[in-house]
């Protein structure tokens, strides 16, 4: 559904130029919940402004679909909810939605029936005709979601759709972006929080100083990962000590540890999570 | 066209929500009342001095009205990305631009229009000669229509610069149009070295020059306005607004969002 071929962005900074991408590759298939992870810095919001022809590339090519990402007709399937809401804080959430309609030319009746559907569905039908500068953070990041979903998009691109929200916050937009799946909606979602990822996404690619340095599924590598245990020894003059160790080798660890004289305190499975892996890869890319 | 007409409903409709723009407007609507107030002073003359001080008012506040409003609009969009989420959507900077552009220019001259008809219902409600000046809205289109090509002016600005140097050089190009015959002394005079004379002959030349709208004295003190003058000096600023317009959509299609 997106395809992103070798992108090449430079940034200029006072004289310096800045490479803040560095040749991004990668796909989102159609139906999937697509996460671009990384720590702030990395680039992901870069990729997706020049996803969206926010910002011009020096090389490579983007498609969605079959259509060049700066076509009007590729604006037209693809909705979009910046990090933090992005709306007229001087209008109610009804004409801000009713607003961003008009810029995509819906008719006026479509529009409305359009926009008390989505005060419905984000759960604001009560506050969609108060000023938004009067909304809680999560209130706006929903009108937000629901500017993003006013052309019943195939795509929907979510810039950290969860950062700054309150745990129930968090929840709400959990179940949102369940829901839009469910829809049959494509999701690419950028975030650097490592459980939203464990929580919707089906594959994610993870995207340090420019470059995508893992890319693959969310339960296939949670799996892989929980084939690691964690066995605690201890030995009297060394105190407690922990290994991460796969399966298949953990009898020899064993056999090599009562040799010097550790006694297994316990094995655990190791699931450390994404987290844990993410750091991993990074550390790794880095050395 | 959809787009355009957004913007000029968003403009608007921020103008009458926005706490800065009314409190702008507020300030305006004072200014002008005691400029009113100063002109029932017993100096005589009152329907002269009131026209000459409201209308005063009336041009400086449609000026920073225009030039704050330009501004500020764009400024404020970029700052807080919500231009992002517009050009994500099938829409032209210029499209923005320009829906941003007539919605402010509507709102100066509403602005311009209501202050008018409270000077010329003041004038004669006060004034000796018990006749409604209309010839007077005259001035309060001259005011709007200045304020207009000074708001395009900081249009362009804003597009490549900050918002306080953006504000500043709109008022310099303000008053350079206002006084563009000191340029031609300028280039008369032998003082200057040959570069700064070319420089001073291209502003010269090339900015709007206010003064041949000047049509004050012939409306205060009722004499026969030019009407022809008025006619062509408007024609010749519109085409400065769409030139100035189109410097600011080439500018902002080449920024970095």
């Amino acid at each position: 559904m997106i395809t992103i071929t070798g992108v090449r962005k430079k940034y200029r900074s006072g004289r310096k130029k800045i490479e803040a991408l560095k040749g991004v590759s990668l796909t989102v298939k159609k139906g999937e919940v697509f996460g671009l992870v990384g720590p702030n810095g990395a680039g992901k919001t870069t990729l997706i402004k020049c996803l969206l022809g926010l910002t011009e590339f020096e090389k490579g090519k983007i498609q969605i679909g079959e259509l060049d990402h700066k076509e009007t007709r590729a604006k037209t399937i693809t909705g979009y909810l910046p990090e933090e809401a992005r709306v007229y804080t001087n209008l109610t959430g009804r004409e801000n939605l009713l607003l961003f309609a008009s810029l995509l030319k819906m008719d006026a009746n479509k529009s409305r029936k359009r926009t008390a559907e989505l005060l419905e569905f984000v759960g604001l039908k009560e506050a969609g005709d108060s000023l938004v500068r009067t909304y809680s953070k999560g209130m706006m990041q929903r009108i937000s979601l629901a500017q993003a979903l006013l052309n019943d998009p195939e795509i929907v691109i979510l810039d950290e759709p969860m950062s700054g929200l309150d745990p129930l916050g968090r929840i709400m937009m959990i179940d949102l972006i369940k829901k839009m799946k469910q829809e049959g909606k494509t999701i690419l979602m950028s975030t650097h929080i490592i459980p939203d990822v464990e929580a919707v996404c089906d594959r994610f690619a993870l995207i340090h100083k420019g470059k995508v340095i893992f890319e693959g599924g969310v339960a296939e590598v949670i799996k892989r990962h929980a084939e690691h245990y964690v066995v605690k020894f201890l030995k009297e003059d060394s105190g407690l000590e922990e290994v991460n160790v796969k399966a298949e080798e953990m009898w020899e660890l064993f056999e090599e540890g009562r040799a010097e004289g550790w006694k297994v305190i316990s094995v655990l499975p190791g699931r450390g999570g994404l987290q844990e892996l993410f750091k991993n890869i990074i550390e790794e890319h880095e050395q | 066209m959809n787009a355009v007409l957004a913007f000029i409903k968003l403009s608007l409709l921020e103008a009458r929500r926005d706490r800065l723009y009314l409190g702008l407007v507020a300030f305006a609507f004072l200014f002008v009342a005691l400029a009113l107030l100063l002109g029932m002073s017993p100096w005589g003359h009152i329907e002269e001095v009131m026209l000459h001080l409201g209308f005063a008012g009336v041009s400086v506040f449609t000026l920073i009205y225009a030039v704050f409003m330009n501004v500020n609009n764009l400024h404020r969009d970029l700052q807080s990305r919500v231009l992002y989420t517009v050009f994500s959507r099938p829409v032209q900077r210029w499209h923005y631009l320009l829906g941003r552009f007539i919605g402010t220019a509507l709102n100066v001259i509403i602005l311009a229009l209501v202050l008018s008809f409270i000077i010329i219902l003041s004038t004669w409600y006060f004034g000796y000669s018990g006749n409604i000046r209309w010839e007077a809205l005259a001035l309060g289109y001259r005011a709007a229509i200045q304020a207009l090509v000074s708001g395009a002016f900081a249009l362009v600005f804003a597009t490549f610069m900050s918002t306080g140097i953006s504000i500043i050089l709109a008022f310099m190009m303000h008053f350079i149009c206002a006084n563009v015959s000191i340029f031609n002394l300028l280039i008369k005079s032998s003082k200057y070295p040959g570069w700064t004379k070319v420089l001073f002959k291209i502003i010269y030349y090339v900015v709007p020059d206010f003064r041949y709208m000047n049509i004050i004295d012939p409306v205060i003190h009722q004499r026969v306005i030019n009407w022809e003058l008025l006619g062509t000096s408007s024609i010749v600023y519109i085409c400065y607004i769409i030139v100035l317009l189109i410097m600011a959509f080439a500018v902002f299609q080449t920024r970095e969002l």
